[in-house]
């Protein structure tokens, strides 16, 4: 069955409908609940992982290797949860990182800003017009998040396979709608789409293996071959090469390892893969 | 199902149909080789398969016409989409206009089978609501 994942902007009543997605079709929840485990499975602090969630870049990019490192585990952690499928997934950014997976089903959930103002006044008892202020403020914020990481801008209906419109749509119809496209046939696992997502797990698993050694490595894997982009002064390179087959080959499900210097071979021997 | 099921392979490329017709003939089943479309939809005209596995892109007429063919003359024959250009977009069309699965190359023999046992499997529940 498919993955439903929600995304939208502040005060827009996705995790409501997310929940009551997740209740009709009874497929699994995971929204931030899931930062506990992945806190305790990586060591991490719950705190830096919201922290990586909802605040933009700091300034002159202080803290980005460690957000960077978060996030390298962030999408590990949900990608092999998300390989059990039935699931309805929110407040993760899994729509960001999740890609060429033809049964992920991306969802946009929007409001107009008076609705949403009203509705995050009611939900954190302020006034509609700081509510209004916090609602701007956000929206920059996630603009900047979905650039800076993702190279995206996460408002864009062309991200999304579903944009719905609160303000034209009930949220009784909302539901009923997210439910009926996860019965299509377009939307089911196909081996293709699965093999996608192990895939994008295994890179995950082999970037944070690699994070503290070589943080600015890019991967990429099809199958049980794993293929690294790295960069490397001249002197070094067979050395670093070596190393990075050896840290590779470590991870569970790796059994050859390419390791890429150049841009053009990466892009080159990974073409094809999302 | 006591005969052997029949399988249709139909790619342009002529290793893959050498490759694949050893390996299913292996697995028990009946399989022909087709290296266009053209030659596929005159094979189809002849003979009904249980299973087609197809190509996307080839010269002639391609995997989806393939597909349509099938199921319009066949709809409980099972069509597995291979392909080389493998995009979110061609995985649902496929789906859409009734593909059973839709495996991306290059793949393993053991994809192939498993996805060719998972459509037996589904012929063979189809087969026993009929008799139902």
């Amino acid at each position: 069955m498919p993955i439903i994942s929600l995304s939208s902007h502040l005060g827009s009543k996705a995790a409501r409908i997310a929940r009551r997605v997740a209740d009709a079709t009874g497929y699994r929840l995971l929204d931030r609940g899931f930062l506990d485990e992945i806190a305790e499975r990586h060591g991490v602090s719950r705190a830096s992982l919201l922290d990586l969630l909802d605040n933009a870049p700091r300034f002159l990019g202080i803290g980005s290797r460690s957000r960077r490192r978060n996030l390298a585990i962030l999408q590990q952690a949900v990608l092999e949860e998300l390989l059990h499928d039935r699931i309805v997934t929110i407040g993760l950014a899994a729509h960001l990182y999740v890609t060429g997976v033809s049964h992920f089903i991306r969802v946009r959930v929007v409001g107009d800003q008076e609705e949403r103002a009203r509705a995050l006044s009611e939900e954190q008892g302020i006034s509609v017009e700081k509510a209004a202020r916090l609602i701007k403020l956000h929206d920059r914020r996630r603009l900047h998040w979905s650039l800076e990481f993702f190279d995206l801008d996460e408002s864009d209906p062309a991200l999304h396979d579903l944009v719905i419109d609160l303000g034209a749509t009930p949220e009784d119809e909302a539901v009923r709608t997210i439910c009926e496209a996860a019965a299509a046939r377009l939307y089911q696992p196909i081996t293709y789409s699965v093999k996608c997502l192990q895939d994008q797990a295994l890179a995950a698993r082999v970037r944070v293996a690699l994070f503290d050694p070589y943080p600015d490595i890019e991967v990429k894997a099809r199958g049980t071959t794993v293929y690294v982009r790295a960069k490397a002064p001249a002197r070094h390179r067979h050395r670093r090469v070596a190393a990075i087959k050896e840290a590779a080959q470590e991870v569970a499900g790796v059994d050859y390892v390419e390791v890429h210097l150049s841009g053009d071979s990466f892009r080159q021997a990974t073409a094809g893969i999302p | 199902m006591n005969d052997p099921l029949r399988i249709l392979v139909v790619d342009d490329e002529a290793i893959v149909g050498k490759r694949l017709k050893p390996i299913l003939e292996k697995s028990g089943y009946q399989v022909d080789v087709c290296e266009s479309g053209t030659l596929a939809l005159e094979r189809l005209s002849e003979k009904t398969f249980d299973i087609v596995v197809t190509d996307v892109r080839m010269d002639d007429v391609d995997g989806m016409q393939v597909l349509a063919r099938v199921l319009a003359t066949s709809p409980s024959t099972k069509v597995i989409i291979i392909t080389g250009y493998a995009t979110v977009e061609l995985a649902r069309e496929a789906l859409t206009k009734g593909a059973f699965d839709f495996i991306a190359k290059p793949f393993k023999p053991d994809d192939l089978r498993g996805v060719i046992s998972k459509a037996v499997a589904q012929l063979e529940a189809e087969s026993v609501s009929t008799v139902d």
